[in-house]
């Protein structure tokens, strides 16, 4: 599915935190967003999916401007995982997970076999499988990362949209996280802090600061570019082996 | 399909799918839990009919009182009598369980939309604000009137929960932020009752006022019971179709709406049924607090937070505690009634506090 963003500008009373994004996503691609904190990352994603109306500008899906969708069209094509999730609530697992059917299902009915499936395989590849009665509000952060992961993959959208989905991961479900996203044939935009992880797993990376997009390109393009060091404030090298698997060196830079 | 992660794949195909479902060990619970549920409400209805404060009225008088009126060939009760059981008893329990079932269920939507499990409509001012409007219809002459109280009711239910979600804004899920604003609407149109019953400033007024702010069941007669179970009837229909969005606003209204749920539409829709709820039952009985708190919270712990479950347990629950509530206010202190908003609270307070407690401050 192929996503595209013109001319966004979006902001709070009194701040504007998106200045004119534009952001071309072929279909299938593996974009990764990467900017300091507070530059608009997060605010881009919810844009783009649809969850926050932009001042300017408009996100189309193949062609169709999302603001004219309806709520269950929308969680029909892209499935988004935010940052955090401050609740504590008593549902389990597979029912958190299977929420993810809903704008599969008709208003009145209960999950059929597909949709139970489907959960359960989901449940599975995060690698939740003893815990599917397990109840949220006892799930430690990278659990309860991995089962609303878990719950957008059951949406099987064409298109994901992941908030800093390697937060909280330790480093095996992060890479699991990775593998499945670079292997899947669906459209990714995510955002990373991770600058070698997303070097090595995202097709293109874009870099964004103070709202707006600062380069988009190939990852070792964006990676190398000394824009990279002005935006961090650091220094970074890097060293990309034969596999395609980049490592990153950090130094600060003097102010 | 030979690779079950195929299964994620939007390509996939899902229609020739079909497995045995999962386990279904907690379903089995839940239905067990219902039943016996439906079980006790049914003999908590009898024995509560049958307890009251006229001694000698008990289940024997009940029984012929009930069997002359449904046809049966028995002898019937002096008329006294009947009228005491057959308008008066009846029609009081009925109303009690289905308005314990109303304030449970509007609890439970309450906290869904929230996000807080110390949301209700007492705690939030909603049944205040019910009080207020149905006081003003009261005052300003349309009283008799069922339509005008209720109607009323659902007015000053509607400004008090606007009120709430305007102080509240984003931060509904903090429990202190909830309880504060709740005290703060609550007294304003705690205070707005008083003052409009004592300008009125007739015989009755004060009364009235404990009828209105501490809640009785003893004014119910069968309008009440067919006004509540009408309400009651219709409101439910409209939460039961929100259960999938109840239970996605656990995580948020980005994550919600994400999901596919029209997060403004939906709340709207919610507010406006839990206020009309709320305020039918106020426009009976007044306000009766604690029940939409302690009621969901439980059965939450013991059953989980998915709404198909939870909204019908709360109702049974709710009902069945409102008519041990009412049976406690009448027969305790028998021939004094206690309002029965008093004993709610009594058996409620502890319960908030646990809460509050388990939520720790945040």
């Amino acid at each position: 599915m192929k996503v595209e963003a013109r001319g966004l500008s979006w902001g709070v009373p009194g701040r504007t935190i998106l200045r004119d994004v534009d952001l071309t996503i072929a279909d299938g691609e593996k974009v990764g967003l990467i900017g300091p904190n507070g530059s608009g990352k997060s605010s881009l994603l919810r844009c783009v999916a649809g969850l926050r109306a932009p001042t300017s500008g408009e996100v189309r899906y193949d062609g169709v401007d999302i603001s004219r969708c309806s709520a269950r069209t929308r969680a029909r094509h892209l499935a988004f995982v935010e940052q955090t999730f401050e609740t504590e609530c008593e549902l389990t697992v597979a029912e958190v997970v299977s929420l993810g059917r809903t704008a599969h299902r008709m208003r009145w009915s209960q999950g059929d076999a597909a949709d139970e499936a489907v959960v359960r395989v989901a449940i599975d590849h995060l690698g939740l499988t003893g815990m599917a009665d397990k109840r949220w509000k006892s799930l430690s952060g990278g659990e309860r990362q991995r089962t609303q992961l878990a719950r957008a993959l059951a949406q099987r959208t064409p298109c994901l949209l992941l908030d800093e989905p390697t937060n909280h991961l330790d480093i095996r479900h992060c890479l699991d996280l990775l593998d499945h996203l670079a292997a899947t044939s669906q459209t990714v935009v995510v955002s990373m802090h991770d600058l070698a992880l997303a070097g090595t797993y995202c097709d293109r990376l874009v870099l964004v600061h103070n709202g707006r997009v600062v380069v988009d390109g190939a990852a070792e393009h964006v990676l190398s570019d000394d824009r990279l060091r002005e935006v961090f404030g650091v220094e970074v090298e890097l060293d990309r082996d034969s596999a395609g698997r980049v490592a990153a060196h950090y130094r600060k830079v003097r102010s | 399909m030979d690779d079950p992660k195929s299964l994620l794949d939007p390509n996939a195909r899902l229609a020739d799918v079909d497995r045995p479902p999962a386990g279904r060990r907690g379903r089995l619970l839940e239905f067990t839990a219902l039943t016996s549920g439906i079980c006790v409400l049914a003999i908590s209805l009898v024995v509560t009919t049958c307890l009251g404060a006229h001694a000698g009225l008990g289940w024997p008088e009940v029984g012929r009182v009930v069997g002359f009126h449904v046809g049966l060939a028995v002898e019937p009760l002096p008329p006294l009598v009947d009228a005491l059981i057959w308008d008066v008893r009846i029609p009081r329990v009925l109303t009690a369980a289905l308005v314990g079932a109303a304030l449970a269920v509007s609890g439970a939507a309450l906290q869904a939309i929230t996000r807080n499990s110390l949301a209700d409509p007492y705690i939030m001012g909603v049944s205040a604000g019910a009080s207020t409007g149905a006081v003003a219809v009261v005052v300003l002459g349309f009283a008799g009137s069922q339509l005008g109280t209720t109607g009323g009711a659902f007015v000053g239910a509607l400004m008090s929960v606007v009120l709430s979600m305007l102080l509240l804004r984003r931060s509904t899920h903090k429990a202190m932020r909830i309880i504060l604003t709740g005290v703060v609407v609550g007294q304003l149109f705690s205070a707005l009752t008083s003052l409009i019953l004592m300008a009125s400033g007739d015989a009755d007024s004060t009364r009235a006022l404990t009828h209105w702010l501490l809640g009785s069941m003893a004014s119910a007669r069968w309008h009440s019971v067919v006004i509540c179970l009408i309400a009651f009837g219709v409101v439910f229909a409209v939460l039961w179709s929100c259960v999938p969005a109840l239970d996605c606003f656990a995580f948020g209204t980005d994550t919600a709406s994400s999901m596919g749920i029209n997060v403004a539409a939906t709340r709207a829709v919610l507010l406006i049924s839990t206020s009309l709820l709320t305020a039918v039952s106020v426009a009976q009985v007044g306000v009766i607090g604690f029940v939409g708190l302690i009621v969901p919270h439980t059965v939450r712990l013991l059953l989980g937070s998915l709404h198909q479950v939870l909204l019908p347990m709360a109702a049974v629950v709710g009902a069945v505690f409102m008519l041990w509530s009412d049976a406690l206010a009448r027969v305790v202190f028998a021939p004094l009634e206690v309002p029965v908003g008093v004993v709610t609270a009594l058996l409620g307070v502890p319960q908030f506090l646990l809460i509050l407690r388990s939520r720790g401050e945040r």
